[in-house]
C-alpha cells in the first residue's frame, strides 16, 4: 500500500469496559438472530498525526462464547454461525469531528443511558450505551475538550459550539495548539460563557418581544420531569424558546430571535393506533355470497388504516386494498374475474417471451429494458429469506417486471419498480397472477411517481405542506435545498428502503385505505421531518448534511409513531379555521369559494363564527365525516 | 515531524462525484474504497448519497466528499444537483458492457459544456474480474481518456484492484488544480495575501464565516 497512507501510532487515553452498541435493525428477518446490542469496549485513542478519536470494538471473548465465529474487517466485525452472518459494525469518531450527540430517553438516575453521535458531515453513528457512570465520565471528558451545550429547543440534544460559541459547522483536522489551550479555558467556565451568550439574547428579547413566552422551568425544561444535571453545568436557559424563531447572524457572537406569527392551528392530539385486523373480524365482514357491502368495505379500511392486517389475511385483504378483487363481487364473480385476467396475464407474458433472438437483435428499446431488468432483479432484498440465492423466485420476479413492461410499455421500466414488487410477490407466496395483478394495483396508485416531473410535483407538495406547517423550518430547509431532493427516495418508492420488510408493509397496506385523506404518504414524510426538525435546524446543517442524515435515517424510523404523529397533523389541517385552498387541494378537501382569499392571509380578521374543516365534515355524512367520528372519539 | 509543524498546512475540501449507467459499480466502488466492504447484493441507488475519507498527500490534508448517484437514465435530470461545484468527476463504465462506455462520452460531454475545465475527469473500466466476458478494449478506452484529458482506471471494487490509486491520483490532481487556481487568483490581485483561495482553507485562522457546501 502506499507509504504515504502508512498507519499512524496509536496511544489509549482512556477506557471504559462493558459499552454496548446497538445493533441497526435489518431490513430483513434473517435466519440467524441477531442480538439487540453487542458488548464491548469505548475508548478513547490518540492517533498519531490524526489526532484524538473515540473507538468502540467488540468484546472477542462474548464474541467466541457464542455459537459461532467471528472475523475482523475494517470498519467491523463479521460474526458468523451455521444459519448465517451479520455485521457489527465498529465505532471510530474523530472528537474533532462531533458536531452534536443526542441523549436517548428520559435520563433516569442509575439506568444506563444511550447516545447517538453525529459528525460534522452528518453521519449519525452506532448508538452506545454506557452506565451512568460510564457516561458522566464520557461527558467530562469531552467537556475538556469541546464547549457543550444543550439545544435549548431539545433538551435531548447535546451540541457542540466553537470557540466563538456557535454551532460548528466546519471540519477542521487539528486545532493548533494555541486555540486548544483558548478552547479548555471555555470549557472550563461553561456556564459562565453560555449564559454569557444568553444574557444578549435575553436582554434583546425584552427590548424586542412584548410577549415572553411562559413559563420559568423550575428544574431543567419543558418535558418536566426530564433530568437534565447529567450533563453537569448544561442547565437549560430560563426561557422557553418554542414560540420563538432564531436567526443565526454570523456577524455577531449571538443569536437574533424574532417572533415566529403563531399558525392558526389547533394543538396536536394524541391519536391511537390499534391491533391489526384480525381473521375473525374479517370473515364477519362477508355476507352469505361472498359479498363484502360498501358500509363494511369503509369498516375494514377503517380498521386497516388504524392497526394495518394481520400477516395471515394480508394475501387476501391485499387483492381488496389493491382493486385487484371488487368489494362487491361474490366468490362466483371473483372466481370469474380471476380467470379472465389470468388468461390476460399469460397473454402479455406470451408477447415478449416469444421475442426471437433475431428480433431482439433489433429491438433496442426492448433489449435496454430487459437489460434493466435483468440486473435490478439480482439485487432487489436478495437478503430477504425468499429471493436469497432462490433462482425460481428470481425468474418469476424478472417475467412479473417483463410482462409489466408490456402492460405498461410507455412508462418502461423505472429503477425501483423491483423493489415495488418484491413485498407484493412475498405476500402473494410467488403465484403470478395475484402477484402480477396487485402489483398493477399498487403500481397505478404510484405510477406517477415514475415521471421525474410528476415526483417534483410531489417535492412541490410537500413544501407546501411545510410551509403552512412550520414555516421557520420550511425557511430553513429553503436555505438549504428548498427542492427536497433529500425526500426523493421516500417518495418515489413510498418509503420502500426507510423500513424493514414487516414495516413497510404495514405502512403501505396503511396508506392503501386511502384514509384519511388524499396524499397521506405526504403527511407522514411530514412527520419524519418534524421530528427531525430539531437535528436538523440546531445542528444548521448544509444540504449535504440533511441528505446524510436522511439516508442515515433509514431502518431507525419508528413507524407507528411516525403514523401517529402524521395522524396528528391530518387532525391540526381539519381543525384550522381558515386551511389554505393550497393545502386543501393536496389532501382532497373540497376547495370553497370563499377561500381564495388565502393569498391576503389577514389573521385580524378572523370570524370567530367560522366552523373548522373538522367541524364541517363531522357535519357530512360522507365518508370521510364517518371515518372523524371514529377518530375523534380515540383521541 | 507531525504534518501541523510544517510552516502552511492546508485542508483541502474536495468534492468527487461518481458518474455513469446503472449498475456499473458506482456504489460498490465508493464502499471499497471508503469502508473496504463489498456486496455482491447491493441494491440500486435511488438516491444520491455522499461518504467522506480523509488522506495525507505529502504536506496536504485532503476530506474527501465522495457522492454516489443513481444510474438510470430516467434520473438523469437530477446529475446536475450532484456535479455542481464538484472538484472531481469519476466517470464509470463496465468493462462488459459498450453501452455503458458510451454514457461515459455523454457524461464527459455534460460535465465539459457545464464546467469547463475546473473539473478533473477519471475515467474507470470497473469488473475487471469478468475479464472474459469484456467488450470495452482498453485502448479504446485509454485514447478516449486521452482526447478528453482525463485519466483512466481499470478497477474490480470485487477483488479491491486499482480502488485506492484512483481516488489518490483524482486527488493529486484536484491538489495540483486547486494550486493552479490559487496561483492565477494571486497573479491577480499581487497586494492581497490571498487566504481564502479555491477551497483552501488555512488552519492558523479559524473561518469566520460558514463553509457553504464545496468551497467557501
Amino acid at each position: 500500500m502506499n507509504s504515504e497512507l502508512e498507519k499512524p501510532e496509536v496511544t489509549v487515553i482512556k477506557c471504559w469496559d462493558a459499552v454496548n452498541v446497538l445493533m441497526p435493525k435489518l431490513a430483513h428477518s434473517a435466519a440467524i438472530a441477531v442480538p439487540e446490542k453487542v458488548i464491548g469496549s469505548l475508548s478513547v485513542v490518540s492517533k498519531e498525526r490524526l489526532g484524538t478519536s473515540l473507538e468502540w470494538s467488540p468484546w472477542k471473548e462474548a464474541l467466541l462464547s457464542e455459537d459461532g465465529t467471528y472475523a475482523e474487517q475494517v470498519n467491523c466485525t463479521m460474526f458468523s454461525t451455521k444459519t448465517g452472518s451479520y455485521r457489527i459494525p465498529h465505532v471510530s469518531i474523530d472528537i474533532e469531528d462531533v458536531k452534536c450527540f443526542k441523549v436517548h430517553g428520559d435520563e433516569v438516575d442509575g439506568a444506563p443511558v444511550r447516545l447517538t453521535f453525529i459528525t460534522n458531515d452528518g453521519t449519525s453513528h452506532s448508538t452506545l450505551e454506557l452506565d451512568d457512570m460510564g457516561y458522566q465520565e464520557l461527558i467530562a471528558f469531552l467537556q475538556e475538550r469541546l464547549m457543550i451545550e444543550r439545544s435549548v429547543k431539545d433538551p435531548h440534544l447535546c451540541l457542540v459550539r466553537d470557540r466563538r460559541g456557535r454551532q460548528r459547522r466546519q471540519d477542521l483536522y487539528d486545532i493548533p495548539n494555541q486555540s486548544a489551550h483558548f478552547l479548555q479555558r471555555f470549557a472550563k467556565s461553561p456556564v459562565t460563557t453560555a449564559f454569557l451568550g444568553l444574557s444578549k439574547v435575553h436582554s434583546m428579547l425584552m427590548t424586542a418581544v412584548d410577549v415572553l413566552a411562559p413559563p420559568m422551568m423550575e428544574d431543567g425544561g419543558p418535558h418536566g420531569a426530564m433530568d437534565t444535571h447529567r450533563i453537569p453545568d448544561f442547565q437549560l436557559p430560563p426561557i422557553s424558546m418554542n414560540n420563538l424563531q432564531t436567526t443565526s447572524n454570523d456577524d455577531q457572537d449571538f443569536e437574533v430571535i424574532s417572533i415566529k406569527p403563531p399558525l392558526e392551528l389547533p394543538p396536536r392530539h394524541t391519536v391511537h393506533r390499534r391491533a391489526p385486523l384480525t381473521a375473525t373480524e374479517w370473515k364477519s365482514f362477508f355476507d352469505s355470497e361472498g359479498r363484502i357491502t360498501d358500509e363494511h368495505a369503509a369498516e375494514v379500511k377503517d380498521i386497516v388504516f388504524r392497526g394495518g392486517v394481520d400477516v395471515s389475511l394480508r394475501k387476501e385483504v391485499w387483492k381488496y386494498l389493491l382493486g385487484y378483487y371488487d368489494w362487491n363481487a361474490t366468490m362466483e364473480e371473483r372466481r370469474g374475474k380471476r380467470e379472465l385476467l389470468a388468461a390476460d396475464y399469460y397473454r402479455m407474458k406470451s408477447q415478449w417471451s416469444t421475442i426471437s433472438p433475431e428480433q431482439e437483435k433489433r429491438f433496442s428499446i426492448w433489449r435496454e429494458r430487459k437489460d434493466l431488468i435483468e440486473k435490478d432483479v439480482h439485487r432487489t432484498d436478495r437478503n430477504h429469506p425468499f429471493f436469497e440465492g432462490k433462482s425460481a423466485a428470481l425468474k418469476v420476479m424478472n417475467e412479473l417486471l417483463m410482462t409489466y413492461c408490456m402492460l405498461n410499455f410507455d412508462l418502461g421500466y423505472v429503477q425501483g419498480m423491483s423493489d415495488l414488487l418484491t413485498p407484493v410477490m412475498v405476500i402473494m407466496e410467488g403465484d403470478e397472477v395475484d402477484t402480477f395483478w396487485t402489483f398493477c394495483g399498487l403500481m397505478d396508485s404510484i405510477t406517477h411517481n415514475f415521471d421525474m416531473e410528476k415526483l417534483m410535483k410531489e417535492l412541490d407538495h410537500l413544501s407546501t405542506l411545510m410551509k403552512y406547517l412550520d414555516p421557520s423550518l420550511k425557511r430553513y430547509i429553503d436555505a438549504n435545498d428548498p427542492k427536497l431532493y433529500f425526500c426523493f427516495r421516500w417518495l418515489l418508492v413510498h418509503f420502500k428502503r426507510e423500513f424493514s420488510f414487516e414495516d413497510v408493509m404495514r405502512l403501505w397496506e396503511v396508506l392503501w385505505t386511502g384514509r384519511p385523506c388524499k396524499n397521506f404518504h405526504l403527511l407522514v414524510a411530514y412527520a419524519i421531518l418534524d421530528t427531525e426538525k430539531n437535528t436538523l435546524v440546531e445542528n444548521k446543517f448544509s444540504s449535504t448534511e440533511i441528505l446524510r442524515h436522511i439516508n442515515d435515517l433509514a431502518m431507525t424510523i419508528n413507524l407507528e409513531k411516525t403514523l401517529e404523529l402524521a395522524e396528528s397533523i391530518y387532525l391540526q389541517l381539519i381543525g384550522a379555521e381558515e386551511l389554505p385552498s393550497s393545502i386543501r387541494k393536496i389532501i382532497g378537501l373540497p376547495i370553497r369559494q370563499e377561500s381564495s382569499s388565502e393569498n391576503s392571509p389577514s389573521r385580524s380578521s378572523r370570524e370567530p363564527s367560522k366552523a373548522t374543516e373538522s367541524q364541517r365534515l363531522n357535519k357530512t355524512a360522507g365518508s370521510p365525516g364517518a371515518f372523524e367520528d371514529h377518530v375523534f372519539e380515540s383521541s | 515531524m507531525a504534518a501541523s509543524a510544517v510552516a502552511s498546512p492546508r485542508v483541502h475540501d474536495f468534492k468527487v462525484v461518481l458518474l455513469g449507467e446503472g449498475c456499473v459499480g458506482k456504489t460498490s466502488l465508493v464502499l471499497r474504497y471508503v469502508e473496504n466492504k463489498f456486496n455482491e447484493k447491493h441494491e440500486s441507488t435511488l438516491q444520491a448519497s455522499f461518504l467522506t475519507k480523509k488522506l495525507t498527500i505529502g504536506n496536504r490534508r485532503v476530506n474527501l466528499s465522495i457522492w454516489d448517484t443513481a444510474g438510470q437514465e430516467r434520473f438523469h435530470a437530477l446529475g446536475p444537483i450532484y456535479y455542481r461545484d464538484s472538484n472531481g468527476a469519476i466517470l464509470t463504465y463496465d468493462i462488459t458492457d459498450d453501452d455503458s462506455f458510451q454514457k461515459v462520452k455523454n457524461w464527459v460531454k455534460e460535465l465539459k459544456k457545464m464546467l469547463g475545465t475546473d473539473i478533473m475527469l477519471t475515467i474507470i473500466g470497473n469488473k475487471t474480474d469478468l475479464e472474459k466476458q469484456r467488450n470495452v478494449s482498453v485502448e479504446t478506452a485509454e485514447q478516449y481518456a486521452e482526447s478528453v484529458g482525463a485519466t483512466h482506471f481499470q478497477t474490480s471494487a470485487k477483488l479491491n484492484r486499482g480502488v485506492e490509486e484512483v481516488f489518490l491520483d483524482l486527488s493529486r490532481r484536484m491538489i495540483e488544480q486547486a494550486d493552479k487556481q490559487d496561483a492565477e487568483k494571486r497573479a491577480l490581485s499581487p497586494s492581497s495575501r490571498s487566504t481564502a483561495a479555491g477551497n483552501v482553507v488555512l488552519l492558523e485562522e479559524t473561518p469566520a464565516a460558514p463553509i457553504k457546501s464545496g468551497c467557501c
